[in-house]
Order: structure tokens, then sequence, then C-alpha cells
């Protein structure tokens, strides 16, 4: 028999109404905004009993003769029932009373308010019995368990509690609850219930499920949803006797299942889609269902239990206390929890087969399918999926997006009309989008060719692009997949279904590719064509790496700090960036797999309550950007925030001492990918190179060196090692320099291979293999800038054993390093400085006796020429340089046989092999190790 | 001095905005500015910033001190107290001024904020007149006042040194009237108005 549904008739003014049966189930009560409540026959009464009580009457409650009515003075209003003559005050609140629930076995009120209490008032007045007063937003509403051992209310913090109540503490919270401000401007209320008969079960409604908990343990039992429903639910209400239970849903479709089979008795959708503001069984236990709206109307569902109602109701006596007599029932329900409590797949459940072959279960094919899902901690999502830089859904004013291209905001109005309004930071990208939300869009990504928008039911992925005039396209998902995640590049969209899969689009509409992901979606983060997809299988979070050109995919684990949530995905250029609820932002290198913790945005907090809200990572500045909340979890939209820029600072040891710094700017340099000059990298090392000497400790600034590989820094610390008078350790790295050189000969011709082997794959996997070779190296970006530089590198001639030749290698250095030394601004200007005074006299006096004449004769024959090249220089300074630049014509004509041929081989290589020369010394670094 | 010049002094002071371009640095004879880059705070002087925002080309950052609850406490401060309190800065009237009136969308809660700086500016205003006013009645010939911005030191500059040109030539002449009729002359005057 199916649900068949009264036509819907006026019962009061429009806003929140209540309804309750009285006990003996032969009369409705109803109250509303108008401040009146009515006593209905039957939803067929022409003429109910109306009783004004005040302005406006929120709920009602029926209970032993009495009815309770929350009215607009904040007080629980006592009335005799039927005479309905005030008889007393049960209890006052300082806010409105949002609901007065009982049970027909407990002698006790409960009522919740919307000044963050909750009390159980006992039926004759006096002190509240239990005040739970740990709210932080009104609460919505509040269930009791029928042996008063329970109660459990929901609040608009997100939270819903259960309370001990003999105890007086919480045993359980849950977030399942939106977050709201005002009970007036709630639409899930979230209404409880207990388990009428023994109260062995928690039903609440959560997202589109509604959730059945042991009492025993709290811990999840089931979960009753329909495909058919696609908005939140709002209320669920066991039966009197506990076998069925019925849901409604904002959009007003209130649904019935039987519980011990799961199977769904009806949907029935409400004709105007109002949201259902209350529901009451009839406590005859005759299946009939009645219900009001937000619009004041009142509704009756009728066979509710698949049985004919008025039939049922003729034939079991006018029962009061029908639910304790049911035998039967209470037999199926304590078989069900004997069901569900053997977890073990392999016990037999004897009831369950006696129920399906003596047909105790109905079951009717011709309704439509619904899922029971037994929840065990394994199949829950890891995390709900959410938009990068997005805020939550349930606010007014919302961000969508807000991201380095620009921002997107959403507004709803409270009749629920809602826009979107797309503003770009640079305005000369495109003018500013103001559209209407028709469809409802709740996720939105913004690149520099397109604006992506998704809606969850029926979903539909809607695209405008930037670029041109604007054409926008649309796709729709097939059958009931539903898109989770979204994700706009400038080379594509992306999109993540509840159907597990990953769906790329070009930018303008074309279908590229389909992926299924090896877990529910949980964020979703590109940049060009490489996209990040978060996922959760196992019990855990994991990542793809997706590259929309190759297709190559690529999964990590993803690295949380414990207890945290992934809070924010990104991709920065040099791969994907992820945020965690501690506030650690990570970034992944896909070339060693590894995470690296780039900064910590909880150090840069100004108190416990704020909390930064992540809008992209900028690895070539080294920042994080990040908009700070003071004392909240999200920005507001007005006044419009301001996006700070937070320093990566990688977590090494020791960063307040200068070698810590050093040290920490070096390892970021390195994984990272910034716009910062080699020469100041090299300006770095250079300087932790001298802390080490000066410290004493030789055989480290030499491992440094070694570690670095940088056949330009060599000379420089090699220089700095002799004038600091170290001549072991300049001799020692000046044979590393030989080393490295004879190595570089030796592998010219695996390098070659190597490179041909490369050049056949795929480009980014060349970026790709480059930075692994680089990884190794402390300044990656070496490869790269060498290329452009086209001024002689430096090459350190062979040593000599003689102390006065020890800094022969570096001579000609004044001359090809000019352009190095300038940046080196700290380490080398000061080095010149210091040394100058014994530079010249040690240069000066072995040189005097062979060549001195020689130098004065060709000095002043030069001195005009010379002064006018130098014009900047001070004479003494000038008589220096033309020193440096004699001895070096001169030994240039000396030995030029030899000086030519090292020329040769150290000018061709970094012109034209520059790349390949850096991969080569990575990996005959690697080898030595 | 003109009001318009220390207005000129004043633009100079640096604030930020948000512009909504990108552009490379530029270099100007106060210095260099930027990298512009979209949406991301920088700092430049206020005279380019108010070009910017004319031209719609950026969005104003509120300075640190124009909070509300900055401001009521200067603005306390400043009532109790009997001498002149430190401003923000020096040039806050002007910077207020400028950045109020051309971008006032961008700063929170404007009118209240430009309620609040009239009614700071009117309180040392009338203190620094009732303090002229001791001065000139005490007839003292200097007194010290402590963080008095420009703009404000240059509101009394019609009227005060021009009143003391003429008090001291009254002085000068009754000096020789007195001079010439009484032989001893008296100089009681100890000229050490303290108004501070």
């Amino acid at each position: 028999m199916k649900i068949d549904s009264k036509p819907l008739r006026y019962a009061h003014a429009e806003g929140h109404t209540d309804v309750c049966y009285t006990e003996d189930g032969r009369h409705i009560i109803t109250c509303g905004h108008d401040g009146d409540v009515r006593i209905w026959l039957d939803i067929e009464d022409d003429d109910p009993n109306s009783h004004c009580v005040g302005e406006s009457a929120l709920a009602v409650c029926f209970k032993d003769n009495r009815l309770y009515v929350a009215t607009d003075n904040h007080a629980v209003q006592a009335y005799t029932f039927p005479a309905f003559d005030k008889d007393g005050i049960i209890s006052r609140f300082t806010a409105p009373i949002t609901q007065i629930t009982s049970k027909p076995k407990i002698e006790a009120l409960g009522c919740t308010s919307e000044n963050m209490e909750a009390k159980i008032c006992s039926l004759e007045g006096g002190a509240p019995i239990f005040v739970m007063s740990e709210h932080k937003g009104p609460v919505l509403s509040m269930a009791i368990c029928p042996h008063m051992k329970y109660a459990c209310t929901a609040s608009g913090d997100g939270t819903l509690r259960v309370w001990d109540i003999d105890t007086q503490k919480i045993v359980k919270e849950i977030s399942c609850v939106p977050k709201i401000n005002t009970f007036y401007s709630a639409k899930v209320l979230c209404r409880m219930d207990f388990e009428p008969s023994e109260g062995k079960y928690l039903a609440y409604p959560s997202n589109r499920e509604i959730i059945i908990l042991s009492c025993e343990n709290f811990n999840q039992r089931m979960t009753f949803t329909h495909s058919t429903i696609k908005c939140a639910m709002s209320q669920c209400l066991f039966s009197p006797c506990g076998q069925y239970l019925s849901g409604s849903t904002v959009a007003g479709q209130i649904a019935v299942w039987e519980v011990d089979s799961g199977t769904c008795m009806g949907i029935i959708e409400h004709p105007t889609s109002h949201n259902v503001s209350a529901m009451a069984w009839n406590p005859k236990g005759n299946g009939v269902l009645v219900y009001c709206d937000v619009a004041g109307q009142l509704g009756m569902l009728v066979n509710c239990y698949g049985r004919d109602s008025s039939k049922s109701g003729e034939t079991e006596s006018e029962d009061v206390e029908m639910v304790d007599k049911d035998d039967d029932n209470d037999e199926i329900l304590d078989n069900l929890i004997e069901h569900y409590e053997s977890d073990d797949d392999n016990a037999i459940s004897l009831e369950k087969i006696k129920n399906e072959t003596l047909g105790l279960v109905e079951k009717d094919d011709s309704r439509p399918p619904s899922r029971v899902v037994d929840h065990t901690p394994i199949n829950e999502p890891v995390q709900a999926p959410f938009q990068p830089s997005s805020t939550p859904i349930h606010l007014e004013h919302r961000y969508m997006c807000w991201n380095d291209v620009g921002i997107v905001r959403c507004h709803t109005a409270e009749n629920g009309e809602s826009s979107i309004d797309v503003e770009f930071h640079d305005s000369n990208l495109h003018h500013g989008i103001h559209l209407n939300n028709y469809l409802n869009h709740t996720m939105a990504s913004l690149s520099a060719t397109v604006l992506a928008l998704a809606c969850p039911t029926p979903s539909k992925l809607v695209c405008i692009s930037l670029v041109g005039s604007s054409k926008e396209w649309s796709v729709s998902m097939p059958d009931t997949e539903e898109i989770v995640c979204l994700a706009a590049t400038t080379d594509v969209v992306a999109c993540a279904t509840d159907a597990r899969f990953l769906r790329l689009f070009t930018p303008l509409g074309t279908q590229r590719q389909v992926l299924s992901l090896a877990g529910a979606p949980v964020a979703l983060a590109g940049r060009g064509a490489r996209l990040a997809a978060a996922y959760g299988a196992g019990g855990r979070l994991w990542l793809d790496a997706v590259c929309a050109r190759s297709g190559r995919v690529r999964s990590w684990a993803v690295a949380l700090s414990e207890g945290a949530r992934l809070s924010w995905l990104g991709c920065g250029a040099a791969g994907p960036v992820s945020a965690d609820s501690a506030g650690r932002v990570r970034g992944l290198r896909e070339a060693t797999g590894a995470w690296l913790p780039l900064a910590d945005t909880a150090a840069h907090r100004r108190g416990d309550s704020d909390s930064w809200f992540i809008v992209s990572v900028c690895e070539g500045t080294q920042k994080v950007r990040a908009i700070l909340c003071r004392g909240s979890s999200y920005p507001v939209t007005v006044p419009k925030p301001i996006v700070t820029e937070l320093p990566l600072q990688i977590p090494l040891c020791e960063l307040d001492t200068e070698k810590g710094q050093y040290e920490e700017q070096l390892v970021r340099w390195a994984n990272t990918s910034p716009d910062v000059d080699v020469k100041t990298a090299r300006e770095t090392a250079l300087k932790l190179f001298a802390l080490a000497c000066r410290s004493e400790i030789e055989q480290r600034a030499l491992e440094l060196m070694e570690l670095l590989r940088d056949d330009r820094l060599l000379p420089l610390a090699a220089k700095y090692a002799s004038r600091l008078g170290r001549m072991h350790l300049a001799e020692k790295l000046s044979n590393l320099a030989e080393t490295w050189e004879r190595e570089s000969d030796n592998l010219n011709v695996a390098q070659n291979l190597h490179t041909q082997g490369l050049d056949s794959q795929d480009s980014n996997d060349i970026t790709n293999s480059e930075q692994n070779l680089n990884a190794s190296l402390i300044i990656p970006q070496k490869t790269t800038k060498k290329k452009t530089e086209n001024d002689t590198p430096i090459k350190p001639v062979p040593i000599k054993s003689s102390p006065g030749g020890a800094r022969n290698p570096f001579r000609r250095q004044p001359d090809s390093t000019k352009a190095v030394q300038s940046p080196l601004s700290l380490t080398e200007r000061t080095l010149v400085e210091v040394h100058a005074a014994d530079d010249k006299t040690e240069n000066d006096d072995p040189l005097k006796p062979q060549v001195g004449e020689a130098f004065v004769d060709w000095f002043s024959r030069n001195k005009t020429l010379l002064e006018e090249q130098h014009s900047e220089l001070t004479p003494s300074e000038l008589t220096r340089h033309c020193v440096r630049t004699f001895k070096s014509l001169q030994t240039k004509s000396n030995d030029n046989s030899q000086k030519r041929k090292l020329d040769d081989v150290v000018d061709d290589p970094p012109v034209t092999n520059a790349p390949k020369q850096s991969k080569l010394s990575a990996f005959a670094f690697s080898k030595k190790n | 001095m003109d009001p318009f010049e220390i207005e000129f002094i004043g633009e100079n002071r640096i604030v930020s905005i948000i512009p909504n371009f990108s552009h490379d640095k530029i270099f100007l004879i106060c210095g260099e500015f930027g990298p512009f880059r979209a949406g991301l705070p920088m700092n430049v002087p206020l005279w380019l910033a108010v070009m910017l925002k004319q031209k719609q080309k950026c969005r104003m950052v509120p300075p640190d001190w124009m909070d509300i609850e900055a401001l009521e406490t200067i603005k306390e401060e400043e009532k109790i107290s009997r001498f002149f309190t430190k401003m923000p800065h020096e040039h806050y009237m002007i910077e207020a001024k400028l950045i109020l009136g051309v971008a006032a969308e961008d700063i929170p809660r404007a009118a209240e904020i430009k309620t609040i700086i009239k009614d700071i500016w009117d309180i040392r205003m009338s203190k620094l007149r009732t303090s002229m006013d001791a001065l000139m009645k005490s007839g003292g010939s200097y007194g010290r006042l402590d963080h008095l911005t420009m703009m404000e030191i240059n509101s009394v500059k019609p009227l005060l040194p021009q009143a003391m040109d003429e008090l001291h030539r009254i002085k000068m002449m009754t000096r020789q009237t007195s001079s010439s009729t009484l032989n001893s002359s008296t100089f009681s005057q100890s000229g050490s108005s303290q108004n501070k």
C-alpha cells in the first residue's frame, strides 16, 4: 500500500509552525507564527479550536493532559486540555524557545532556546532538573531517551552533543549541524530522535543521510538515505513503535524507512517544496504522520507503514499504551538489535533468515531502491570534499574561490536567490563578471583563461572562457554523478565526481580525459597542465599528481600533522602544495617524492583564535599569500580583507643563529624554485663557508664545497681560505676542482648517451629528470642560469706547492670575476678591502726584483690609456690594477700553449652543454656517495 | 606657508595600496616603488596612491591608525590631557582628508572615522586657542607647545605672529613713554608663560 498524501491546508501564518498529537491520537495540535494554538479533530476539521497565546508561538508539546506552549515572552506556558486554561509557567528563558519535547514514558520536558541553553524541566515547574549550557550557538533541537539516561541537543555552533543526564556530562560530540547564528534562519533544524521503546538507538540527520547511533557506545550503526534525496535532511522521527523512521529534507521531501530492513516505504515530495518545520506520528500507531511546513500549512501522510492506516486504526483498538503492548514490534526490534550487534560477517542470523523466509519483512520491489550502509571506520570518508580557498556554503556571503587571478564571491539573499560576482586582481585581464546563480553553483575555480562553476544537483559544469569574447559552455554529468571538486587552470578544467572520476576538459569545452581516482575525492588544484587531486582511501589521504598533457599520473600519500585535516591544496611552480588545519604548509617534490615543510602559518598568528586563510603559495617570491582571520577561520566579505605575504621557512634547527639562517636559505632555495639570483645563492654559500672556516672546522668547509659542487664558487672559497691563511684547505679545494674536471672529461660520452635518451621522452619528463638530477645540488637554478651567462667561466689552474703560488690560480680573477664580484657585496668586497694592504705588498715584493723595471716601463708607456680606461679608480688602486693586468699578460705570453688548451675546454661546454654538465656532475656526485 | 604647501609635504607619506594592475618598479625622485603586483598590497607615496585611486587603478589599505578604537583612545587622551598628545603622525589630518575624500569606500566605517578625526581636530584647535589666549593674557612673550602638527601650527599663523607684533609695538611704545616719565624702569615681565 503506497503512502498517500492528504492535500495541504492552511493552519497558520507563514513562519515556523509546530505540530503534535494528543496522547490518545485524536487531536492534532498546531501552533504558529500568528501566535495561535489550534486544536484539530482531524486534518479535515474545518473549524479547529483556536486559542491565542501571544504574538507568536514557536513550539508546542502535549503531555499528561496538559499543553506546553513556547510563547513570545520566552516562557514555557502550560495549559490544561481540553479546557485550555493557563496552568503555570514551567520554565523561562532569555531568548525564544525553539523546541519543547518529551516522550510518553518520561516525566519531564526538554526545552531548548536561542540563548544557547537547553533545559530538562519537571512537569510541575520549579528548578530545572538539568541545564545544558555549554552550547556555543542557539540550540535548535533536543531529544531525551525514554529511560531519561541520555539527552541529545543540536546547536547552531555546528555540534550535536549527547549528554548523560545522571552525570551531567557530555558523552559524545558530533559535528553534523550546519552552522547558523539564529534559529530563525536555520533551514536544517537537526531534529534527532531516540528509539522510543528501549532507547537503544539515536537517529540524527547528517547532510543527506539519517545516521543511527547505538546508545551503548555511540558508534555509527546504520545510515539511511535515498537516491532521490538531493538536499540536506532536516529532521528524523521514529514512529511510536520504533519500527519506522521518517525523515524530512529542507526541500520538503518526507521519506519513511522500515528500520530493520532498511526498505524505503516511500518518499513524498512536498507540492510547493517548502521546508518541513515539524512532524508528528499518530500515537495510535496507524501509520499516520502529520507535518507542518514553514509556509504554515498542515499536511498528513497516511499508510506510512505500508498498511492501510484507516483499517489498522479500526482493527487495533484505540489503545493509548499500544506501544508497550505491541509485542510483535518489540520482537522485531530485538531481532534487529541482535542482527546489528553481530558485526561478524560469518555469524548467521537466525532471525534474519526467519524474517526472510516467514516474510515478516515485506519487500516491495516497486519501491525505489535505497541504500543501507553498515559503517565501519575504514569505510568512513577520510575527509569531506572541499574547494581550496573557499568559505563554507552556508554563509550568506561567501568566497567561492580566492586565488592569484581573482576572487569569486557568492551572495545569497534571504529569499534564496543568489548571485555570483567575479573580481579580477588585474583589471587588465578581464572586467568583473556578475551573474545570477540560477543553478545554485556551490563550487568555483578561476584561472587566467577560464572561470569554472559547478553545482551539485543536478550536477552541471558551467565554464566561461575569459579569452576573447566571453563564451560560455556547460556540460551535464551523466545520471546521478555529482561534481564534488573543481579546478580550472590556464590549460585545463578538471572536476572530480562522486563516482570517483577525474574528468578533464579543455578551457573551451572539449572533453579530454577521464581518469578513475582510487578513493573519494577531497580536493583538486592545478597549474598549467598539471593537476593535483587529493582523495581519501584506506583511512588516509592520497594525492595524484596528473599531467594533463601526457596523462601521466603518480600517486603519493599526503603528509599531514597529527590529527590535522587537509585544509588547502594548491599547485606551486615546483609541484603540489598542501596546507593542513594545524597551519603547516608543505610542498611535494615530485622528483624525489618527498613532502617538504615550507612554512608554518600558525607561527604568524597574533592570537590563539586567529587563523590564516591561505590564498596561494608563490615559490618565486618565496611567500605564502594568506589572509589573517581574527578570531575566526574564514575571512569576511565586508570589509574586503587584505592579503598578507608570509615568508616560506624550512623548519631547520637553530634558526636564530647565523649558520642556521644560511643553511635554511640554501635548503629552501635548492628545494623550491625561487626568483633568486644564482649569485645571491653563491654569496650565502660563501658566507656559510666563511662561518665554517672561522669556527675552525675546515672539514665542514670542505664538505660544504663538495656538497654544493659549484665550479664558480670553488675559486672564491679557495681564495677566501688562502687569505685566511688556511693553505691546507685552499689546496684541498683546488684538488677538488681538478677532480671534478677529470670526472667531467671521463663521463663526456656517457653524458651524451644520457641526453639522447632524455630527448626522446616527453618534455615534461625532461624537466622532471632535470629536477631529479639537480635535487642533490644545493643551487638548482644553476642549470638554467648558466645557459644565459656568457661571460667566461673561472677555472682554477692546478695549484703549486709553494705558498706564494697558492694564490696563482686566481691571479686572473680580478678581470674575469668583475661581474661575479659585485653581487657578492658583503663577503667579496670586505675581503678585497681587508686584504688590500697586504695584497699589494705581497704582490709587489716578490715580483720587483724580477720584472720591476719592465713593469715601470710598461706602466709609464700606457699610463694615460690606463687612466682613461679606469677613471673611477684612485691612483693607488690604479697601480694595483695595472700590476695585476701586467702580470696576467706576462703569464699568458709565457705559457700560452697550455693556457689555450684549458680555455678551450672551459669555453665550450658551459655554453652548449651547460645543463648536461650539471646533470653529469650531479651524477658523479651521487656515484661518489 | 599655505595649507596647500603643507598638504604637498604631507603627500610624501608612504601609504599602502592594493593595485589592480601589474607593472615593474617605477623610479621616482623620492625613491623607487614597486613592483606593482595586482591584488597584493604595496607601499607608495600618498600622492601616487590618490592619483591611482582617482584613476580606479587601486584600492587603499586603511592606515593602521585609521581605526575606530585607536582613534577613540586618542580622542579620550586628548580630552583628558591638559597638554597636546602625540598624534599618529605629523600629517594625520592631510592623510585622513585625502584618503577619506578619495577612497571612503575602502575604509570601513569611514563616516565615523571622519567624525572622530574632526572631533580630535576641534579639541586640539580649541586647546590651541585657549593656550594662545592664556599666553596673550599673561603677557608672556613665548610659550612651549609639544606635539603640534605642521597643519595646526600653520592654522594659527595668520593671527598669532601679527598679534605678537602688535603687542610688542604697544609694549615698546609704553616703555618709551614710561621711560620718559619714570627714571627707574621696572621689568616685571618674566616672559615665562608656560603653556606647554
